[in-house]
């Protein structure tokens, strides 16, 4: 038999097997064991079967470790069931609101607010093999000053704070932000952080506007914008994370006619601002606009260093008012994907949100901006479109799904954003109202993670593969119903944001427990040793 | 209509349409290369039943249009449904089978190669290992220590 089975017409089966398909066969004989292990038979099944799979795109490939490794990961992601979890308690802090980050393996998060303010560090080692948790802490000083926003950039993290200053019954805010080198590299299990520098930001009058500041970090630099400020001319500002110091101021000037500012992204030795001046969610707008574009985001990028003589370059990305139909909502999502020690190049990209109310089909337009937005060949590069790089399409028109509380014949759709590369999309989505959380006034989520595969028709076009929800922890046969942190909020017409980090190897997110809040990390790739 | 001879690899001549032996890229660019023919085509790998089977295949298939070449084809997954024809046509017993699929192959005629491929694959799909060895009358010939191994080392896959 098994020489009935050559290799070349094994390859010729891989399009038409599961992942699971083929790991059976590995057990069937020792000829098939050779076979349906071959490096070059399991690199073919990975591209085919996972083809936006990080080690995949990559070309991180290790046979035949590999195979299993990224074939449990998307077995726990395509059920529901993570391979392990892990909670992490976390307190409300002063103003309301939980602190937390978790970016480049690094969960940070606020669990003590008084009589001290301590952050935790919870490091994933992802080496292979190895895959251990490395904790650490960092107390605070200067209690008055309470913790915004949390930022991690490899191993650079920032806390931003804020101060009020009451000065013959005037309120004063002062914003700063403490800059902390990590040593991931130490041997132990301790992690530590050193301070390197503190940078005063902003200052506003009255009201303290530190939430609205847009701000972003890399292993160099940290920049911030802020709109409110009453510190004048100064608006965003680029700083040095080791010492401090202003590298870049950007003039008012440069950001006039970009409508609302709603994202500052530093890549490398640039920065890339977002706006978006809403002409239109709602087609009705339309009239007052002229031209052929119904709905445009602007971008800018200027250069941190070296400043060139047609700094700021920049453009636009948009939806004409001709390709989308009337009845539709869009919206937009800017965002960053941070560098993995095996790839090459970050990611900037801007996303536009797109549904056709009547057909309930969704699009995702996903306009990668790359660094040659910087060498610019059309005369105006300020005012050029860009075109999208890719489409993710959701066509819900044979969908007979639908929710509990909408009318019958009326499909609902939340936003989906694939905000990394692996065409992966993980969002909270709000279930509608129901019994449970009309008692609570909280209101119910799922934890969604959608797959999207290169269509076979349309180059560019990305189609929804399957879609999951995660599942309760103890009955893995139904979806996990995750409450809103906040309560009391109307239930009509607000969502309440519900935010998910992290990528198609781990995914955090806050969960209201009976003890109290909870961090939680679901582990899609293999479990993570814990402690001794 | 012309016809060509092709030579079996047990010496038996077939005649057949050249529009049909065309299916056939491999005789195809051969007669590309080398002109009117008026000898048999040797085929040394096919023998002369499997042969008739594949000529039988390409006869029922001479219209369909020509399969595009598409390099992107075969790193995508692909659905296993076979049309009513191709079914019934590859219910022959397992030796058969996997001669057409390496006849299909040394021919290169690619759509008959995936319909064979689809075909094993359905014998593949789903089913436990053991359920694949009863399939295909394979014998177990692991020791308890390798197919721990194997198990423990693909424990994502286990029911």
């Amino acid at each position: 038999m098994s020489d009935l089975l050559p290799l070349h017409i094994a390859l010729h089966l891989v399009p038409y097997l599961t992942p699971r398909d083929i790991a059976r066969c590995q057990k069937v004989c020792r000829s098939w064991h050779a076979t349906f292990t071959c490096p070059s038979l399991l690199s073919a099944a990975l591209r085919t079967h996972f083809p936006r799979a990080y080690e995949v795109r990559t070309r991180a490939i290790q046979n035949p470790s590999s195979f299993s490794t990224i074939s449990a990961r998307y077995n726990a992601l395509q059920s529901g069931i993570p391979q392990q979890e892990l909670h992490f308690p976390i307190k409300k802090s002063r103003r309301d609101a939980y602190i937390w980050t978790f970016s480049s393996d690094l969960l940070v998060y606020q669990s003590s607010h008084f009589p001290k303010a301590t952050l935790s560090l919870v490091y994933f080692d992802p080496t292979p093999g190895g895959r251990k948790v490395k904790t650490g802490k960092i107390e605070l000083e200067d209690l008055s000053r309470l913790v915004v926003r949390l930022k991690v950039c490899s191993d650079v993290l920032v806390v931003e704070r804020s101060e009020e200053v009451i000065e013959m019954g005037r309120s004063r805010f002062f914003t700063s932000t403490e800059c902390y080198r990590l040593n991931y590299n130490e041997d132990g299990d301790e992690l530590k952080a050193t301070m390197m520098c503190t940078i005063d930001t902003f200052e506003f009058l009255y009201i303290d506007y530190s939430y609205q500041i847009l701000s972003d970090l890399s292993r160099c630099y940290y920049a911030a914008y802020s709109r409110s400020s009453s510190g004048g001319e100064r608006q965003l500002c680029v700083w040095d994370v080791a010492t401090g110091d202003v590298v870049k101021t950007v003039p008012s000037g440069s950001l006039e006619g970009m409508g609302l500012m709603v994202e500052l992204l530093l890549i490398g030795d640039k920065v890339v601002v977002v706006g978006d001046d809403k002409r239109n969610n709602n087609f009705r707008r339309w009239l007052y606009y002229q031209g052929d574009w119904g709905y445009i985001s602007h971008f800018r990028v200027f250069e941190i260093v070296n400043e060139s003589s047609n700094d700021p370059v920049g453009g636009f990305v948009g939806r004409k008012k001709a390709e989308c139909p009337k009845e539709s909502r869009i919206s937009t999502t800017p965002f960053k994907v941070s560098r993995r020690k095996e790839e090459e190049e970050e990611e900037v990209a801007i996303i536009l949100w797109e549904l056709e109310d009547k057909t309930n089909n969704a699009t995702a337009h996903h306009y990668t901006l790359a660094t040659s937005t910087s060498s610019p060949s059309s005369p105006n590069p300020i005012t050029s479109p860009l075109a999208p790089t890719y489409q993710y399409r959701l066509d819900q028109s044979n969908d007979s799904l639908s929710c509990l509380d909408t009318p019958i014949g009326f499909k609902k759709t939340s936003p989906f954003v694939v905000k990394s590369k692996e065409a992966l999309s993980f969002d909270m989505d709000f279930t509608g109202q129901n019994e449970e959380f009309l008692d609570t006034r909280l209101m119910l989520y799922n934890l969604r993670i959608q797959s999207f595969y290169p269509s076979a028709d349309v180059p560019g076009v990305m189609e929804l593969d399957w879609e999951t929800k995660l599942k309760d922890r103890d009955d893995k046969k139904k979806e996990r119903k995750i409450y809103s942190t906040d309560r009391n909020v109307s239930y009509r017409n607000i969502h309440v944001q519900m935010d998910v980090a992290g990528d198609e190897r781990m995914s955090a997110f806050l969960e209201s427990m009976v003890t109290g809040m909870e961090l939680v990390m679901v582990v899609w790739d293999q479990p993570f040793k814990i402690g001794t | 209509m012309s016809e060509i001879k092709l030579l079996s690899s047990d010496q038996a001549t077939i005649t057949v349409q050249k529009e049909v032996a065309e299916r056939s890229i491999l005789i195809k660019n051969m007669l590309e290369d080398v002109g009117e023919v008026t000898e048999a085509i040797p085929i040394p790998n096919v023998n002369e039943s499997v042969l008739k089977k594949v000529i039988e295949w390409c006869e029922h298939h001479k219209g369909d249009p020509p399969a595009q070449a598409d390099d992107d084809s075969d790193s995508r997954k692909k659905s296993t449904d076979i049309d009513e024809w191709d079914q019934k046509f590859m219910q022959v017993d397992q030796e058969m089978l996997f001669e057409i699929i390496l006849a299909a192959n040394y021919l290169d005629i690619k759509p008959l190669l995936d319909v064979g491929c689809k075909t094993v694959a359905n014998m593949i799909k789903g089913k436990s290992p053991d359920e694949i060895r009863k399939t295909f009358n394979i014998q177990n010939d692991f020791t308890p220590e390798e197919e721990e191994q194997i198990r423990r080392e693909n424990e994502w896959a286990e029911e």
